[in-house]
């Protein structure tokens, strides 16, 4: 289980040249979300969901609060904690001037995987997710798609038990959305538990048990995407969550 | 099991091997050395034979006298560059010698010889060591002619002592310069490879996105920073192998090829060879070091050049030293890239100071030491991590 208790994340931003200023990108923030089950974190930009989802992935340290992954926490157990989650985000690029299995091949070294079984492994997630024709160009020469189901063959190499998703289907067209979107759902049903961040609120309509409505930092609502569209009167979660946030110039 | 760090280090000298500009400047800076060598052995050498056949085809320095000349004398100066011509009287020599006609004057009054000329003059100094000459020589010869009047033993008064010279091996003012820009170029090599190296693996790692996806996996900030820093380190050890054997290449085919090494003492044996690449490498593991050091807060490619490159020219400061004639003491010693340059510079002319290649070793290796363990406790710092 994934447990997020009370994180605040203060930031120090430079105004002007002697004049600093302090933000709150998360404040307070607290739930959990359990194995088999799919979270979805919606907010509008700026919200403070990519640095809840960094703090979450143990690459940012909250100011306030603290994060336990199968009742670990990073303090101590940082290295052992990795090896159970993948992070995957806009911002986790992959390296350009490497092969599609070189890159494989090296995650799994990272995570300590026997090297015997690294190879088997490889071949298995490339039938999974189709890598076979471009396998072994450099990742610099793949179109986007290529590029997002490597990035997905990345974060499942090591069998995680926790997926920590950051707008995983931003900027790529429907064919591979779906990609994306069938393999969460794939994992979750193996038992694994997903935080999943998104713009699209019919995805994450569709995908999350629970969604966790973050607003300037704060949570508004948690609940599963039904509950909210009874409690706010609504038809879809599009219409609840700007009803939540307080309505499209917030949004903005 | 490999070790994140072996993992690291292999990811990096990857990126680093397939990156066609580090190549470059790793593989191909080097060979500057040899046409470096070449280039100003035959520079050196013209400027030598020049200087040498210009002091047999000059003319002669003339010289004013108000006397005649017997032919002793005459027989005297054929053998100096000096011509002595004669006028009325020492208003027209003066004239002359305003006119710039001749360099110096003589009057000659009463068996005394007066010599006339400006000392701060290049030529008239010259002249008068040819006057001096002159006049000695006829001096001894009139003190001949008085000794055998008298019936006295010549080689008694003249000869009681002999003296020869013999020419030794050692310090060549053109081949010390030629050997210290040599070792400056170097230095700058194995500068350029850290540099470059360290720009793409510190700051390109952040402008690609990719430090993201490796703080992801499960590894240690002092695991990343140590792998990148071996992998930097490495690349700069390739670059001082590569200088090493360019630069004894260079030396023993131009000190066959150029009379500027003539008589000059060159002090390359396995010995030497050896220590001249621990002490570069040495310099490579310190230069590496101080060159994660400042880009660890560098945010993208532009920023992380402009604050590496004034490294590039720090290594120039001890060919100015050794210019002004500085010499190493144990101060200097203390200092890293001065003392790696210098001692390289002595090294090859057989000058090893043991005391100062152990302080230069243990500083280094300290310093580089301290380096690592600061850049790996402020890579966790998320204000150096993010860009944000």
């Amino acid at each position: 289980m994934i447990q997020v208790k009370n994180i605040t994340k203060e930031f120090i931003k430079n105004e002007s040249k002697n004049k600093k200023i302090s933000f709150l990108a998360d404040d307070n923030i607290t739930f959990d979300a359990k194995e088999g089950e799919i979270v979805g974190i919606l907010g509008p930009n700026g919200a403070g969901k990519t640095t809840l989802l960094r703090i979450i992935a143990g690459i940012m340290t909250p100011t306030k609060g603290e994060v336990l992954i199968n009742g670990m926490s990073y303090d101590k157990n940082d290295v052992k904690i990795k090896k159970q989650i993948a992070f995957l985000s806009g911002n986790t690029k992959l390296y350009k001037d490497i092969t599609g299995y070189e890159l494989l091949k090296m995650c799994g070294e990272y995570y300590q995987i026997d090297k015997n079984k690294i190879d088997e492994l490889i071949d298995k997630i490339v039938k999974e997710f189709q890598l076979k024709d471009f396998i072994n160009q450099r990742i610099g020469t793949l179109s986007t798609g290529q590029n997002q189901r490597i990035s997905l063959a990345r974060c499942a190499l090591h069998s995680p038990k926790y997926y920590i998703l950051d707008e995983a289907t931003s900027g790529l067209d429907t064919i591979l959305s779906q990609i994306v979107l069938d393999f969460i759902k794939k994992e979750k049903e193996k038992g694994k538990c997903i935080l999943y961040s998104t713009h699209y609120m019919e995805e994450a309509e569709n995908i999350c048990d629970k969604v966790v409505i973050i607003n300037e930092g704060k949570v508004v609502k948690i609940d599963s995407p039904d509950n909210i569209k009874k409690l706010t009167k609504t038809t879809n979660l599009r219409d609840a969550f700007f009803n939540l946030i307080g309505g499209i110039k917030n949004e903005e | 099991m490999k070790s994140n760090i072996f993992i690291t280090l292999k990811k990096e000298l990857r990126a680093i091997l397939r990156e066609k500009k580090s190549l470059i400047i790793m593989l191909l800076t080097p060979f500057i050395i040899p046409l470096y060598f070449f280039a100003f052995s035959a520079i050196f050498d013209n400027m030598m034979k020049s200087d040498y056949n210009s002091s047999f085809n000059e003319e002669k320095y003339k010289i004013g006298i108000n006397y005649n000349l017997n032919d002793v004398e005459k027989e005297i100066i054929k053998d100096l560059e000096i011509e002595l011509i004669k006028y009325e009287d020492k208003d027209s020599l003066e004239s002359a010698y305003n006119n710039k006609e001749i360099v110096a004057y003589i009057i000659y009054e009463d068996k005394n010889y007066k010599i006339y000329l400006n000392e701060m003059d290049d030529e008239s100094s010259i002249a008068s060591s040819y006057i001096t000459s002159y006049l000695d020589t006829y001096n001894n010869y009139l003190a001949n002619i008085y000794l055998e009047s008298i019936g006295a033993d010549q080689d008694r008064v003249y000869h009681n002592i002999t003296y020869k010279f013999e020419t030794l091996e050692g310090s060549n003012m053109m081949m010390d310069t030629l050997i210290s820009i040599g070792f400056t170029f170097a230095i700058m090599t194995i500068s350029l490879t850290a540099i470059y190296t360290t720009t793409d693996t510190m700051a390109g790692e952040k402008e690609r996105g990719t430090l993201e996806t490796l703080l992801t996996f499960p590894l240690k900030s002092h695991e990343i920073i140590a792998g990148k820093y071996l992998a930097i380190s490495v690349s700069c050890i390739f670059t001082a192998i590569l200088d090493v054997i360019l630069i004894i290449a260079s030396l023993v085919l131009s000190s066959n090829a150029f009379e500027v090494y003539q008589n000059a003492l060159l002090n390359i044996n396995f010995v030497s060879i050896i220590l001249a690449l621990l002490i570069l490498i040495s310099y490579a593991i310190f230069i590496g070091g101080l060159c994660i050091l400042v880009s660890a807060k560098t945010k993208s490619y532009k920023e992380a050049q402009s604050s590496l490159t004034p490294i590039s020219l720090i290594s120039i400061i001890p060919m100015f030293l050794t210019t002004a004639g500085v010499k190493l003491n144990l101060g200097m010693s203390l200092i890293p890239i001065i003392s790696h340059t210098y001692l390289l510079q002595n090294l090859l002319m057989g000058d090893i100071n043991i005391l100062y290649t152990v302080i230069m070793f243990i500083t280094t290796i300290i310093y580089t030491i301290l380096i690592i363990i600061f850049i790996s406790k402020i890579y966790k710092k998320e204000d150096i991590l993010f860009q944000n």
